[in-house]
Parts: structure tokens; sequence; C-alpha cells
């Protein structure tokens, strides 16, 4: 079972190779997937207030961790559709 | 040119010929009977209906939803056997009057889901079933809208083709290279959604169908090395096969318009794949994505548009809806390779034009 959230994240980094513009969730180095949302240029970056939209899939236990944590916050998260076979 | 014209004017103008067909222009009420003559012909369906769902009028199939409790197959048609060969096709019109689950393809047998290389439809999303396993999500589809699907198989799996809504022109959405099942049974089996469809043909269609090697862009057979350069369509699937050393990563660049102008995607042995922007020099990771990696996995990278999916077998394990830089720019670079093998690289073009549009064209009118 997965599910699928929409979680604001800060940006971390300085756009340089070594330390790229990212979430600050990716830093956490969980077994999730997620997606920038927002497309914003990376010359607005970092947007004040420093927040970015992430659509991210991950299992249940992750989204939990994520929600005890106060640098995130989850708009939205539900199990994803199993198909029928 | 007098060459080119006496290869592709007989494909153009010549007659297609049929396996199966039927346009439904013969009326028949629900329920239609375990037998169903397809019109005008040739064939026939074997028809699954326990609770009458299907009805044929006024030149197309109407499915009016699926069983109370549904399940896959009931209702469901299956034309008789074909016999695999590369360029053998199901071409079908498709309407949906609400979204669901719906396979339309081929089948390994005459019940159940389609598995061996059939669209499958969850909601507004395409996936495709392929020797047995569901590959997506690939695209996106409306109700009330008509599409035109193309099913066409290789040696080893099928190609899958889809125009209509949104897709102005025939898109490529997947290349398989699973399935081998000889005796393959064209089929629409639903679960719980409603539609029509005006059309239902099995074709068998002409060069450049039944050669990959006249239908990809490029190819570049055994492994490939870091600094390679190679141009890409606007719109592309990419695919690969992966081998790596503990700690081995890759780094593919794609739309490079220099060396500091350009997205490119890391992927490492450890699992991750990462899709990063470098725009004037700033880079940004804009999206992550996790994978077991095993060596010897075939890997695919679709862009298309503002969109770009990462697919580790029939996994996928990145997506990205805000490609908006360098979309003009059609270089892509094997940029690194460290303690990481990657080979035997295709690229397709995501849309079709010219000679294999016309017959898919004409396969579909």
């Amino acid at each position: 079972m997965l599910q699928a959230a929409q979680i604001l994240s800060p940006w971390v980094g300085a756009g340089a190779p070594a330390n790229p513009y990212r979430p600050e969730l990716q830093d956490l180095a969980l077994p999730l997937s997620w997606c920038d949302a927002t497309g914003q240029p990376a010359t607005n970056l970092t947007p004040n207030p420093n927040l970015v939209l992430l659509d991210v899939t991950a299992a249940p236990a992750i989204m939990d961790q994520l929600a005890a944590d106060t640098r995130f916050f989850i708009l939205s998260v539900g199990d994803l559709p199993i198909p029928p076979a | 040119m007098a060459a080119l014209n006496r290869l592709i004017l007989p494909c153009l103008s010549g007659p297609l010929r049929w396996l199966f067909r039927d346009e439904f222009s013969a009326a028949a009420s629900a329920p239609l009977g375990s037998q169903l003559p397809a019109s005008p012909g040739p064939g026939s369906w074997l028809v699954v209906d326990t609770e009458a769902r299907l009805s044929r009028s006024g030149g197309s199939l109407a499915c009016a939803g699926g069983k109370a409790a549904p399940i896959f197959g009931d209702p469901g048609l299956w034309a008789q056997a074909v016999t695999r060969r590369p360029g053998l096709a199901l071409v079908a019109r498709l309407r949906f009057s609400s979204l669901g689950y719906f396979n339309l393809g081929f089948d390994a047998e005459q019940t159940g889901s389609a598995g061996e290389a059939a669209f499958y439809f969850q909601g507004a999303s395409i996936y495709v079933n392929c020797g047995g396993a569901s590959v997506g999500p690939l695209a996106e589809v409306a109700a009330a809208t008509e599409y035109l699907l193309a099913v066409a198989l290789r040696q080893s799996g099928a190609h899958f083709y889809l125009k209509g809504g949104a897709f102005a022109n025939w898109v490529r959405l997947w290349v398989s290279p699973t399935g081998s099942t000889a005796a393959l049974y064209p089929a629409l089996s639903n679960y719980n959604t409603a539609f029509t469809s005006s059309l239902a043909r099995v074709v068998a269609l002409p060069m450049p169908f039944q050669s990959d090697g006249a239908l990809f862009h490029l190819r570049l057979a055994g492994s490939r090395l870091a600094g390679e350069t190679f141009v890409h369509p606007a719109g592309f699937l990419q695919e690969f096969t992966v081998s790596a050393s503990p700690g081995g990563l890759a780094h593919l660049s794609f739309r490079r318009q220099d060396a500091n102008n350009r997205y490119f995607l890391l992927l490492t042995q450890a699992g991750d794949v990462q899709l990063f922007e470098l725009s004037n020099g700033l880079e940004t990771l804009r999206a992550s994505g996790v994978w077991s990696f095993a060596n010897g996995e075939r890997m695919v990278i679709i862009v298309d548009g503002s969109a770009i999916r990462v697919f580790a077998g029939s996994t996928c394990v990145l997506s990205y809806n805000n490609l908006a830089l360098f979309p003009t720019a059609s270089v892509a670079e094997i940029t690194s390779l460290s303690g990481f093998t990657l080979s035997d690289l295709i690229v397709w073009p995501r849309t079709l034009a010219g000679l294999p549009a016309a017959i898919l064209d004409r396969a579909g009118a």
C-alpha cells in the first residue's frame, strides 16, 4: 500500500553542483518519490515564504514520519487505489 | 525518390488486409448472445455478458457499465485467435462515457482481463499490460472524447499508439519487449466503465510496422561511453539496459543547450533516480524517486512536452510535469558513467509522422 500526498517543504541549497537547490525533505534520505509541483524558476529561489509544494508518494509509515516533522506541512494525503487484476 | 515512392505508395494506396473487422453496423439489442458476428466481417466475437450490459446500434457497440459486482471480462468480447507476427495490429475507436477500469488489446485467453499486449485504462490514466505486467501511467484520457487506439505486435512485445483528444497526432505511448505468446485473442474486457466503440479491426500493417529498425529514431548497440552525444526528437522514448557495481552512478543529459543549460538524470546503483535542472549554471533538483536496482534492468525515459517519466522495468520511478526550459534543444549526452554500464540504447520518436501515421490513419478510418 502506498499513499500520495501534497506536502510543503522549505528549499535548501545554493544552486551549486555540490549544494543544489532542493526541497529540505530530500535531505531526510527517506524511501519516497517526490516531484516539484510548482516548477518555480531557479532564479526566484528561494522564495519568501520559503516553501515548495511537492507531490509525494510513500508508504504510510513514511507519511507518518513526515507528519511528525514540524519542518513539513501535509496538505492532503490518501491511499493510492489498487487496480483490479 | 523513385525508389522511395515504390516503397511508400503501395503502403498508402494498397489494400489493408483485415483479419477481423467489426464496424458494429448491424443492430443487436442486449443481451447479445454468446456469439456475435462481426459486421461487415470477417470474424465473430465470443461474448460474455451475464448482466446484459452490451448492445449494438447506430454503428457502435455500447457498454452500459460493469456488473453490479464488477469483474474483468464480464462484459467482455474476444475475437478468434490470431497468430503473433510483427506488424499485426488491433485498431479500435473508443469513447468513454464514464471512466473506470477497462482493457483493450490482445489476450492470451478468452476470459478475464487482457494481459498479453493491451491498453489498461485506470480512470483517466492509461497503463498497458505487457506479458502480464502493468506499466504506467503513460498518459491521460478524458470522458466523452473519441480515441483511436492501436496495439501493433512485435516478435516479442508490442507498440502502443494513441490518437485523439489532447493528442492531435498519433503518439507512441510505450514499446514493450515483453510477451511472446503466439496465439492471441483480440479483446475488449470491461470492469466498470461505460463506453462506445465504432470500430475494432485486426489488420496486418505493412512496412515499416513489421520492423523495429524502420521505426526507431536511432539505436546505439553495445556498451555506451561517457561523453557520447546524439540528437533526440522533441518528444521521445529512450530505452537502455543498465548494470553497475556498488557505488556506481550515471549522469544522462537531455535537452542540452550547453554545459550550463540542460536537464539531466542521475541514476545510482544504490537505487536513486533524480532529475536536475541546470539553468545558467544554477542547479536545482526537481524530482526524485527510488528503485530497486537490478543488473540487466531495462530503463525507459519518456519526454513529451513539459512532462518526463522514468521507468525501471514496468515501474514508474520518477515523474515531473514542468520541463519548461530548453524546449527546442535536442542534444542528449551520456555525460558521465562511473562504475555504471549503459548498453543497447534505443530512441523512439514520441509522435508518429509521415508514412507510419498515414498507415494508422487508414487502419482506423
